[in-house]
């Protein structure tokens, strides 16, 4: 079975500019190179620490961005080609939760035009745009009559309830959540998780979830893709990764999350390095606990240790 | 969780304002004067009566008469009338190309940004009175070509108020996801940005309306402006200026009455910019 989506080596550089003849003095490499793919009913997680150009992904996924170079197939087409008239249609299949409950929706309209627009841009249910709406609100978990209130009386969590309801109007077969919940209360993060999971059953939905924490992960992907810098440093299904995890990145986010038990935690040292002169060879090799020689010459690439878990790293 | 339209909100943080009740007040008065003017002046403005010829204040003439013996207060009450048509309708065309323009500066960036941008310094670089001088020199002065004078020197800065606006408003997620749903430029600017960029620029258009009627009486009492015999507070004051030292009211009511109105102006300007910031408190 062809998957649903997939990412073939895609690049984006933001050129730093200066002064008034907008001459490029550097680039920033916030996504140098990934490839992976997403089946039907999937999750698939993208972990990393800020700055290691997870949004960039979702962002180029969606075709908000355009990459410097790599193709994205949805469906099996080339979506990066497409004009703005065929990538219209696609629009309607794949959708993005956002991470600032407060910053995704418009101030200035009412929760029953913010849904009641992704219906009326892809002319959907136009005869029954009331009860569409009521419908999806219900769905995310609130109530009809919130169609009249203004997002600024909403909490955090119930606008994004609203803001996932607005991704669901359009029937999407992909959602891309972009660290939907790290802006989020403990005691809301897991509610979201749990309405995420029942929309993923209820409409076989595919995701594509965007996290910093390794520990929201575990629960809802069934594959994980860990980045550093721009490029993918580890992929493997959810089990493998956390009971076997190779790479010593993955290893240290994996220490990082707290247990009752007594376990060795790997501190790294040092900030992650300015991604417009990402170090040279192996780009983690200035914080690696156990880098080699080698590590600072050449790039590792990525290599298939046991079927489905990749990593790039000279030790395997 | 109160049930609370942002209008609301924003109109009892305006209200704490007495300052700006006090200048909305003001304007509001002068709308009212504007409106009712065949009713409230006592005297036709125009009617000359020779032998009332610069009588002081009195019962009859409650701000005394001018050189040709016609009542100042109906003649201010009258030119009330050509300070708000000249101060709305030049805003008006200012923020409508400065809207367009910054708007399409803003969105688009890139080279248009930059077009319209330095043809915006251009603007700015000239001192905006003296082009007016010399663009009413040259045209005949009317109230009509005073306000599209007035109207098209001032755009500028409402254009880089509202371009600003743009450039930070485009960047919010709320954008990113009306794009993603596949909205059209026209639907995200006119949706999604105009109305979240639109309260700055109502400060600047509240504060441009004073500007516009300062310059309005200016011009007027440089004898470019209003022509006589229609009134205007600035040639009021300009034929006072030969009889200062016999008729002291030809001067100051008219005076008083200009600075009345950019004070209003102002005042509301300024309560609506702290009412309408968002980063104050909810």
């Amino acid at each position: 079975m062809p998957s649903l989506l997939r990412v073939e080596d895609i690049k984006k550089y933001f050129p730093v500019e200066r002064g008034i003849f907008k001459k490029e003095v550097a680039r920033i490499r916030a996504v140098d190179g990934i490839s992976f793919s997403l089946d039907k009913g999937e999750t698939l997680s993208l972990v990393g620490e800020s700055g290691c150009g997870k949004t960039t992904v979702a962002r180029l996924i969606l075709r908000l961005l355009e990459p410097t170079s790599g193709a994205i197939y949805f469906k099996g087409q080339n979506i990066s080609t497409l004009d703005r008239k065929e990538m219209f249609k696609v629009r309607g299949l794949m959708q993005i939760i956002f991470q600032d409950p407060f910053g995704s929706l418009n101030p200035r309209q009412r929760v029953g035009d913010i849904i009641g627009e992704a219906l009326s841009i892809h002319n959907l249910a136009q005869d029954r745009r009331r009860e569409r709406i009521g419908e999806l609100l219900r769905t995310v978990g609130l109530e009809e009559e919130c169609i009249w209130r203004y997002p600024h009386q909403f909490s955090g969590g119930q606008r994004q309830r609203i803001g996932i309801a607005r991704a669901l109007a359009v029937e999407p077969e992909l959602m891309v959540c972009d660290e939907p919940i790290s802006a989020l209360d403990v005691s809301i993060q897991a509610q979201i998780l749990n309405l995420l999971k029942e929309l993923q059953e209820r409409f076989d939905l595919s995701f594509i979830f965007i996290a910093h924490d390794l520990a929201v992960v575990k629960h809802i992907s069934h594959r994980v893709v860990i980045m550093y810098l721009g490029k993918i440093v580890e992929l493997a299904e959810t089990e493998e990764l956390y009971s076997n995890p190779l790479h010593p990145y993955t290893k240290a986010l994996l220490s990082a999350i707290p247990t009752i038990e007594k376990r060795e935690r790997i501190v790294l040292r040092g900030e992650i390095p300015d991604p417009s002169h990402p170090p040279k060879g192996c780009r983690f090799h200035t914080r690696c606990p156990i880098a080699k020689p080698e590590c600072s010459e050449r790039e590792p690439a990525p290599k298939e240790v046991t079927k489905g878990h990749l990593v790039s790293c000279y030790l395997f | 969780m109160q049930e609370e339209r942002l209008s609301r909100i924003i109109w009892r943080r305006f209200k704490r304002n007495k300052l700006a009740v006090g200048g909305g007040i003001l304007v509001l008065l002068l709308f009212i004067i504007a409106f009712l003017a065949p009713l409230l002046s006592p005297y036709d403005p125009g009617e000359i009566n020779v032998k009332n010829i610069l009588l002081s204040p009195s019962k009859a003439h409650l701000l005394g008469t001018d050189e040709l013996g016609r009542d100042i207060l109906s003649r201010m009450i009258w030119a009330s009338r050509i300070s708000l048509k000249v101060g709305f309708v030049a805003m008006g065309i200012a923020i409508l190309i400065g809207i367009i323009l910054g708007a399409l500066a803003g969105y688009y960036g890139g080279r248009i940004d930059n077009l319209i941008m330095r043809f915006v310094d251009i603007m700015l670089c000239f001192p905006t009175f003296f082009l007016i001088l010399a663009v009413i020199a040259i045209l005949e002065p009317s109230i009509t070509n005073i306000m599209v004078v007035i109207g098209i020197t001032s755009w500028p800065g409402i254009a880089r108020l509202l371009r600003a606006e743009f450039l930070s408003l485009k960047e919010r997620e709320f954008v990113a996801a009306a794009r993603a749903l596949g909205a059209s430029d026209r639907r995200i600017i006119f949706r999604h940005i105009l109305p979240n960029a639109l309260a700055p620029v109502v400060v600047a258009a509240t504060l441009g309306v004073a500007g516009a009627i300062l310059t309005e009486s200016a011009l007027s009492f440089l004898g470019i402006g209003v022509q006589p015999p229609i009134p205007s507070w600035g040639n009021i004051l300009t034929s006072g200026k030969a009889y200062i030292d016999l008729a002291w009211w030809l001067s100051l009511f008219p005076g008083i009455a200009i600075l009345v109105t950019v004070l209003g102006y102002t005042l509301l300007g300024e309560g609506l910019k702290d009412a309408l910031n968002p980063r104050l408190e909810r």
